[in-house]
């Protein structure tokens, strides 16, 4: 196991350089002086000097490069072109409202998704079945973005249940509706994936052999069937869960909700070198966590995987 | 005993069998149905019922510090919170605002500003002449790096202004006492009043500044009428009266910005009531205006904007003022306005918006029109030996209204035979496009600082200016550099106004942009907001006058 988790590390520095460089290449290719952003067009060319300067924007690639790993090396993210805030720091702050967000829609997708798999598994070829089937399908192929102005117009405008933004007054019921966008469309895969993987453990020779004893429906479908369906929907639920700590631009530009998506939005738009590496650096940091604790939660949910690393170790 | 019916009844029940499997499906969803109504009944919002109104910002704003605010957004928050020496109000008329009264010299060249007695900062302490001098002389201050330097430039010694040199002294900035300020200019400069109405005037406590290592954060300390009390960056902006405001405390308690980018949810929380004043997103201006409940509560003027089609004018063909005018007559400016932009707009037949007040008005009856007529811009174009299999660089920004417009413009270029190549660019990377010169013709616009014909015609059209500078179609004419310099030491109004009707009719006849139209701005606000005015200059709404009718709020 510890040979196994060193790997892991050395491979995600590895990645997390590569994801640095690329980055850095992209971003500086792209059209547009940050300086401009900064200062607008109209000033004068001795202070675009100046500001170009101090942001060290007139170094050789190479230098800023690697000046820049350096510097993320020790934590330091550099400083906003913008805000002048440290960067480290301000996703420091937003990660919170992104990790709630993440949280939220991480349950709703859950608990939805596994219920939903669950009952159409346990009701084959019957009406809940079919529906479940419908409407998981309509979930995936609805796009985010519409689903969220959807919610707005229906559950904000109509019924004013809710508000349509969040995170300004800190009101938990902002939390509603971006979670809701977020978590259903991971709801709908999830409960495709439990639908599928539970058909086939329902059908194995131990669940007809745990009916056979006399066990009751619910310890066959819960503690029998369901256990040994899990491993497809943790990987879902893993890489859904990454994807949400990343920030999720549309979601949290549709509701306003300032977490880490919109701050790479905003650093993408005013070109704001250290605000996207900083935010593409965390946000693979936090890919690489995410899928290394789904890599150790397979050994721990299937034993065969335990036994194939033993017998690897040895 | 309940507890336990209802747990025989909903979870363990159900799971009992095939049968009640399905029976207990149906009871699950409906708990589940019940639940999320619960927890979505037990979560409403919390209303702001205080005397504080709540509007809305696409974006946040970049700085708070006047020196170093170019943004349109930062400049009418810092409205709200700084003082200059001078501002406008709902007629484009100059104003007292630190300074009660001032006086110019014949020669145009000094300016003695009295200072009110009764300035203050928010923290209480006196708002002298030297917190004034020591703000300008802030924004020249090569170490500042203030992106408005240049602004200032026509003040005396501004130019080679340096506080760590000897001659930092020559500056014509000067307190005379605590309440009297000197102004020296190096050369007449007729618009000098309203440059210091412009957020790079805003004064500042020397104080503050010097405690945020000489740049302003959010801790603010200034002599508007309220004073910055939260910022939650991309979340909310608040702000509270300023009881030290020299003009007294005012109505509201406080402005709330709430940041929102996207128009659609603004406009549901706005509908919601939970934004007081929304300007109108302009495909959401049908709805409003449809609507009878709204329709009396929109409040619109005619923006001080122009928006063009400019040429690259050093590129054949468009070296010729006859394509140039040929492409102004080729194009049907009301037709786009009533189909793309609903309306939303008033024609232009020359560069300076419609204005009023202080800035001369434009003769509008002197200036040649460019009607819509596609045989005359055909007559125009065979003249010039027009080449028709020539494809033009059209470039256009990549958002769905310019998108839109392009459209419109490409359609009525191709009915006189002109083919076009559209080419969509994200902001950035189109206007240093632009700048480079890689277009052939482009849509953009450009809006007034400060309501003055110069701040259209000096910007966009002086020889000597750069694509950044305003001048994006590189535009060149010896006489209208010459009527400009004339028009920036002229005195009299109507001399003013003369140098501006010989300009403007100059450039128009030179036809270096498709002149196309001047957007209307609509605001729409709650009926409970009392007291709200449009001003034509972003900077200019203090919002001191507004209030709220308490029983109206929901």
């Amino acid at each position: 196991m510890t040979l196994y988790l060193a790997r892991r590390v050395f491979t995600a520095i590895v990645t997390l350089l590569g994801v640095a460089f690329v980055t850095f290449v992209l971003v500086k290719s792209v059209p547009g002086d940050p300086v401009e952003v900064i200062v607008g067009e109209q000033a004068s060319e001795e202070t675009k000097a100046r500001i170009r300067e101090s942001l060290g924007l007139d170094r050789p690639f190479f230098s800023q490069f690697f000046g820049y790993v350096s510097l993320a090396c020790r934590g330091d993210l550099g400083v906003s072109y913008i805000t002048g805030e440290p960067v480290g720091k301000t996703i420091a702050r937003k990660f919170p409202n992104t990790l709630m967000l993440a949280f939220t829609a991480a349950f709703f997708g859950v608990v939805l998704g596994i219920l939903f798999g669950v009952v159409a598994a346990t009701f084959r070829d019957t009406f809940a079945d079919r529906a479940t089937t419908f409407v998981s399908v309509l979930g995936i192929s609805t796009p985010v973005y519409w689903l969220g102005l959807l919610l707005i117009f229906f559950v904000s405008y109509k019924l004013k249940l809710l508000p349509a933004s969040g995170t300004w007054n800190q009101s938990l019921a902002c939390l509603v509706l971006p979670a809701l966008t977020l978590g259903t469309r991971s709801a709908c895969y999830i409960a495709r994936i439990t639908r599928s993987s539970m058909l086939e453990v329902l059908s194995a020779d131990y669940v007809r052999t745990a009916r056979a004893k006399g066990l009751s429906e619910a310890a066959v479908v819960l503690k029998h069937s369901l256990k040994n369906s899990l491993i497809p929907i943790i990987t879902i639920i893993g890489l859904d869960f990454g994807s949400y700590l990343n920030g999720s631009v549309l979601t949290e530009t549709i509701f306003g909700w300032d977490g880490l998506g919109r701050y790479a939005m905003t650093g993408i738009m005013s070109m704001d070198y250290p605000v996207i590496l900083g935010t593409v650096l965390v946000g693979a940091a936090i890919f690489v966590i995410v899928n290394t604790i789904v890599d150790v939660l397979y050994v721990c949910f299937n034993p065969q995987m335990r036994r194939a690393g033993r017998l690897a170790a040895s | 005993m309940r507890h336990e019916s209802l747990h025989d009844r909903w979870l363990l029940f159900p799971i009992c069998g095939r049968t009640s499997l399905r029976a207990g499906g149906r009871r699950l969803a409906v708990l589940l149905i019940a639940l999320s109504f619960l927890a979505v009944s037990g979560c409403g919002e919390k209303r702001d019922i205080s005397n504080v109104l709540v509007m809305r910002l696409r974006g946040d704003v970049s700085t708070l510090d006047p020196a170093y605010i170019v943004d349109v957004s930062g400049g009418t928050v810092a409205a709200r919170l700084f003082s200059g020496l001078v501002r406008f109000d709902e007629k484009n008329q100059l104003q007292p605002d630190l300074a009660e009264k001032w006086e110019v010299s014949s020669d145009n060249l000094t300016y003695l500003f009295h200072v009110r007695k009764n300035a203050r900062f928010s923290d209480g302490s006196r708002c002298t002449a030297e917190d004034i001098a020591y703000s300008l002389k802030r924004i020249l201050d090569p170490r500042t790096l203030s992106p408005r330097r240049t602004l200032f430039g026509m003040i005396a010694g501004a130019k080679d202004y340096d506080p760590r040199s000897a001659r930092s002294s020559s500056v014509g900035v000067e307190a005379v006492d605590r309440h009297t300020l000197r102004i020296r200019l190096a050369r007449p400069y007729s618009t000098f009043l309203s440059l210091l109405a412009t957020p790079t005037g805003y004064v500042v406590s020397r104080k503050n500044v010097e405690k945020s290592d000489g740049k302003l954060k959010k801790e603010i300390v200034s002599a508007g009428p309220f004073v910055l009390s939260e910022w939650r960056r991309n979340e909310v902006i608040r702000t509270t009266a300023n009881p030290y405001y020299f003009e007294g405390k005012p109505l509201l308690e406080g402005i709330t910005y709430r940041i929102i980018p996207q128009d659609f949810t603004a406009v549901v929380e706005f509908e919601n009531g939970g934004i007081d004043v929304l300007e109108i997103p302009a495909a959401f201006f049908p709805r409003f205006n449809n609507d009878p409940e709204w329709k009396p509560l929109i409040l619109s003027q005619t923006g001080l904007n122009i928006h063009y089609l400019g040429f690259n004018c050093w590129r054949p063909p468009f070296d010729n003022p006859l394509v140039r005018r040929a492409f102004n007559h080729a194009i049907d400016r009301k037709r786009i306005i009533r189909t793309v932009l609903e309306g939303q707009a008033v024609p232009a037949v020359g560069p300076v918006a419609p204005l009023s007040g202080r800035t001369p008005l434009r003769q509008n009856d002197s200036l040649p029109r460019y009607d819509y007529s596609p045989q005359k811009a055909l007559a125009l174009l065979r003249q010039t030996k027009f080449d028709f299999n020539r494809e033009v660089n059209f470039f256009v920004r990549a958002e769905k209204e310019a998108e839109n417009v392009a459209a419109g413009i490409e359609h009525d270029l191709s009915q006189v035979g002109i083919r076009v190549s559209l080419k969509k660019r994200l902001w950035t990377a189109y206007k240093q496009a632009i700048n480079k010169g890689e277009p052939d013709i482009f849509y953009l616009s450009w809006s007034a600082d400060y309501p003055e014909a110069q701040n259209f015609l000096r910007p966009c059209f002086y020889s000597s200016h750069t694509p950044s500078e305003g001048n994006r179609v590189r535009f060149k004419n010896e006489e209208v550099d010459r009527l400009l310099d004339a028009l920036d030491a002229a005195s009299s109004q109507a001399e003013r106004r003369r140098l501006c009707t010989r300009t403007e009719r100059l450039i128009v006849e030179e036809a270096p942009w498709v002149f196309l139209w001047h957007r209307r701005e609509y605001v729409v606000r709650q009926p409970w907001v009392r007291g709200w005015k449009m001003y034509p200059i972003y900077n200019a709404n203090k919002l001191a006058d507004v209030f709220i009718r308490q029983s109206k709020k929901r």
